[in-house]
């Protein structure tokens, strides 16, 4: 038996990452336990990538807190970790007297939050800022620091700096068990058995389930679904900001937002679902999406639409966060983080280390603390083909595989020998954005697949785009003349 | 840090069947310095990724497999002494015919006397067509399954469910069955089949493959790998008939919505023409920048492979010409407009530099289905040209020839009038569905 863990963190979404790192820099011993075969493959693949300020947060709860300190932490933080911020900004619309009424509220409340910057605008003041706003806008008001990141890069980011710092990252076991005998939990997972001192529930949609496997179950987590538009890179010229709706008693809405990459994002819908893996989009829901962002920005009917998507946020029962630290028996439990846990991630790490500190669970810290290895390059800065320096380090850099995005060969090697270790088209493709542009590997799956077969040294048909099951090929067919260069 | 550009007389973006030709045919008429970019390993365009036949019938009079049709068009560019380079991906262009680009080698940097852009076209991917259901492993293009099939011999899947019926949606059938993989059905979503209806009677019916006209995908299922697809019927104005069924598969293929690859012009900012969403042309082929020009299926996605070849025969006498006398201006410029019937015409301008007319060849598409098509060309006072087609269908080109144009700048209407094939109510979903038209 392996020397335990002093924390077994389960679940290596955004929460579970920015947990690992934040313990990593202790002298303890961290794993981590992800049911899928990427890191940060669940809820938190599907939001907005909105680094929120916390403006409309319900002031006095924890999520309000917890996103005011996150994204500050963010922004000390991200360029050490190579997290791209963008700070755009964002307007929020008044379409009529009603929600010009309410925009006093979201006021009151920001200052309430302690998110004082923001300005309330006449409708010309608008439509300076926005020119493509809905003409009958009667005004807005202005958050300058709502900002937007990417949610790729996150928790690949906060993961891979655990990596470094000695984490390690069990990537595809789903727990089927765990029992705590003499103090020390015993995690059966679908492939090993881990022991640990402390077990740490990150879980998101599944945060219920792993609770009650842990023996408590207080709570109860329902899936919410969000669906979105990625518009075309043309689009982005136009939308300078975040465009947000005056929230109704129902749902946050459907907002207008730039990408870390040049397009523009559109969604999500909000609709509690009871499937946990129901990633689907409805033709219904993207119709509404469209009806909704079109209302804001009416001229973006005629853009290009990139790629759909849908993600499912944790709601927990409680309607708050739900951060427990169980000295007695030696849990730590995050559940509920709805989409703001992108804004919030880090100051729950932080939260949980002080709560975990102040029961005298946290060691010295270490002395060195080892940063994230950089990459050739991070969404939002210059593709590495731009660059003579690394033209000249390696020729793979100058070989194009994906042209939308252009990404070259050496991004995609790099990729799949990053600390944490990526063997999926979905995980190259958060790690480079290969096929995520317009023609949606139209051009370049085949060749992506080419590389990561001859770099994993795995046939082609053992290639899979988020895991076992998915594969991306069939069965090879024996080849019926010479001249094919077959693989697989 | 710059790098000094390199000089050319003509620098062409692509070695598909419009840039080869242009390339091979500006060779035989003594241009020296012309070079040929291409992102791919191997010259020859989309064709160079086609195992199956269907190619070369106009261009040389007998039917080829794309591979060796590909083969055919590099052998006349190499004997023509054109510099091809692979591998070599075109970052940016500018309008002073400036171009970067890259490859294993390093940055480059040149600078032509001509332009010419042969960039071809794509497939739409299903996020274009908002297709419910989440994202499985299983959803390709027939692009991809073509290169899959050409450059690994490796198969999609197993049983293969195929999302449109254009010529090559059709031909992809054997090709498929080649590597085992069954097609269970090919779903179209228009009320008539894109395709010839011969390559119907040679490719589906031996297989008893059925063809699902207007039927609407409901539902791609399936979580990590596509599991089947939900279709369902459609009446004749689009409004859904009878009880959705599902077909299962583990493969769906989005093909034969194509879509120009205007990236670099659009870069350049080049104006492009909203129907076609390629580069607006004159009848040399000449964008509105002088200098560049545009041909191929850049600036009419997607006709055969045939049509690119004549664009870039053109395109280099075209060129040819402008590399002698560069900095006249013309005297004249009439436009072309599409009229009633008419979703596109290409070329958009006519360009005359002295008294002389040349005859003009239009590619023309109609803007929706029709038989017993009458295409006319003409002014306010009389026409300038014709033609006829039995069938005309949005997707391809119909191609007249106006023989002597008018000189005058009043514009040219195209109208095409025929029987429907199509409901009135029909038309209206029609662009909506296909948003590429």
């Amino acid at each position: 038996m392996n020397a335990p863990y002093d924390f077994l963190i389960i679940g290596a979404g955004l929460v579970g990452c920015a947990l690992a790192r934040a313990l990593a820099h202790y002298n303890l011993r961290v794993g981590v336990v992800e049911e899928n075969f990427d890191v940060g493959d669940g809820v938190s693949k599907g939001n907005s990538s909105i680094l929120h300020t916390g403006f409309d947060a319900k002031p006095g709860s924890l999520e309000a807190r917890l996103v005011v300190e996150g994204h500050l932490l963010w922004r000390e933080q991200a360029p050490e970790l190579g997290v791209p911020i963008s700070s755009v900004g964002a307007v929020m619309l008044a379409l009529d007297e009603e929600q010009l009424g309410s925009l006093d509220n979201y006021f009151l409340n920001a200052h309430k939050n302690g998110v004082t910057d923001v300005e309330r605008l006449s409708r010309e003041q608008v439509l300076e800022r926005v020119p493509l706003a809905n003409p009958a806008v009667r005004g807005g008001l202005w958050v300058p620091r709502e900002s937007i990141t990417c949610t790729f890069t996150a928790p690949i980011a906060l993961a891979e700096h655990a990596a470094v710092n000695g984490a390690e990252f069990h990537l595809g076991e789903r727990v089927i068990h765990s029992e705590r005998v003499d103090d020390i939990y015993c995690v059966k997972t679908t492939r090993a058995e881990y022991h640990t001192r402390w077990l740490v529930n990150s879980a998101g949609l599944w945060g219920d389930e792993v609770a009650a496997l842990m023996g408590k179950r207080s709570f109860t987590i329902t899936p919410r679904k969000g669906e979105f538009l990625i518009l075309d890179k043309s689009a982005r010229a136009q939308v300078p900001h975040i465009l947000l709706p005056v929230p109704t008693r129902i749902s946050k809405g459907i907002l207008v937002a730039p990408t870390m990459n040049g397009n523009v994002l559109i969604g999500p819908t909000a609709e509690d679902v009871t499937d946990k893996r129901d990633l689907s989009v409805s033709e219904a829901g993207l119709a509404r999406v469209r009806q909704g962002a079109f209302q804001l920005a009416p001229a973006l009917a005629n853009e290009t639409v990139v790629a759909t998507y849908s993600g499912l946020r944790p709601v927990g029962s409680t309607g708050d966060y739900i951060i427990e630290v169980d000295a007695e028996c030696q849990q730590v439990v995050t559940a509920g983080i709805r989409s703001t846990g992108l804004s919030a991630a880090l100051a729950i790490a932080r939260e949980v280390s002080r709560r975990l500190d102040s029961v005298g669970a946290l060691p010295a810290m270490k002395q060195t603390i080892t940063p994230r290895p950089r990459r050739a390059w991070t969404i939002g800065s210059t593709r590495p083909c731009l660059d003579a320096s690394y033209l000249q380090q390696n020729p793979a850099f100058g070989r194009i595989l994906c042209l939308c995005e252009t990404v070259s060969e050496g991004e995609v090697v790099q990729a799949l020998h990053a600390p944490i270790s990526v063997s999926t088209l979905d995980g190259i493709k958060k790690r480079t954005w290969a096929t995520a542009g317009r023609c949606q590997g139209f051009y370049c799956t085949a060749a992506i697949l080419d590389v990561m077969s001859r770099e994993l040294d795995v046939p082609l048909a053992a290639l899979t785009k988020r895991g076992p099951g998915s594969e991306l090929i069939g069965v090879p067919i024996q080849h019926k003349n010479g001249n094919y260069a077959t693989r697989g | 840090m710059e790098i000094t550009p390199q000089e050319v007389d003509v620098l062409i973006v692509g070695a598909g069947p419009a840039g080869l030709t242009a390339a091979a045919h500006l060779g035989e008429l003594g241009v020296r310095r012309v070079l040929v970019l291409d992102r791919e390993p191997q010259p020859g365009g989309l064709p160079a990724q086609c195992e199956h036949a269907g190619f070369g019938l106009w261009a040389f009079k007998r039917l080829m497999r794309g591979r060796d049709f590909a083969a055919r068009l590099v052998q006349r560019a190499e004997r023509a002494r054109i510099t091809i380079c692979t591998n070599t991906t075109v970052l940016s262009i500018s309008p002073d015919r400036e171009a970067q680009a890259v490859s294993p080698d390093g940055r480059m940097r040149y600078r032509a006397r001509a332009l010419v852009l042969a960039t071809g076209c794509r497939e739409l991917p299903r996020s274009v067509f908002t297709v419910a259901g989440a994202r499985p492993a299983g959803i390709f293009n027939t692009g991809v399954v073509q290169r899959l099939h050409s450059q690994f011999h490796a198969a999609p899947g197993h049983d293969a469910v195929i999302i449109g019926s254009d010529d090559m949606s059709l031909m992809a059938v054997p090709s498929l069955n080649q590597l085992g993989v069954r097609v269970r059905a090919v779903v179209e979503e228009r009320p008539y089949r894109l395709g010839y209806m011969g390559l119907e009677w040679l490719t589906l019916r031996p297989r008893r493959i059925p063809l699902l006209l207007h039927h609407h995908v409901e539902q791609i299922q399936g979580t990590d790998r596509v599991k089947g697809i939900v279709v369902a019927a459609r009446d004749k104005d689009g409004a859904p008939k009878g009880e959705p069924f599902t077909i299962p598969c583990d493969t769906v293929i989005f093909s034969g919505e194509f879509f120009p690859e205007n990236t670099l012009p659009k870069l350049a900012q080049l104006p492009l023409d909203t129907r076609t969403q390629g580069p607006l042309v004159d009848q040399n082929f000449e964008t509105e920048v002088r200098g560049v020009f545009a041909c191929g299926n850049l600036i009419h996605a997607a006709d055969a492979a045939d049509h690119a070849l004549e664009d870039g025969e053109q395109t280099a006498q075209a060129v040819f010409e402008y590399l002698q006398v560069s900095s006249r201006e013309a005297e004249q410029v009439q436009t072309i407009q599409g009229g009633d019937g008419v979703h596109a015409v290409v070329p958009q301008r006519l360009r005359w530099y002295d008294a002389r007319r040349t005859p003009t060849r239009l590619a023309v598409r109609v803007n929706h289905a029709q038989w017993g098509v009458r295409v006319h060309a003409r002014t306010a006072e009389r026409e300038w040209g014709g033609g006829y087609a039995v069938v005309a269908k949005p997707h391809r080109s119909i191609y007249l020839k106006i023989s002597a144009p008018p000189a005058t700048s009043e514009p040219i209407t195209v109208t095409a009038s025929g029987r429907a094939l199509v409901s009135e109510k029909f038309r209206e979903t029609e662009w909506r569905v296909h948003p590429s038209r």
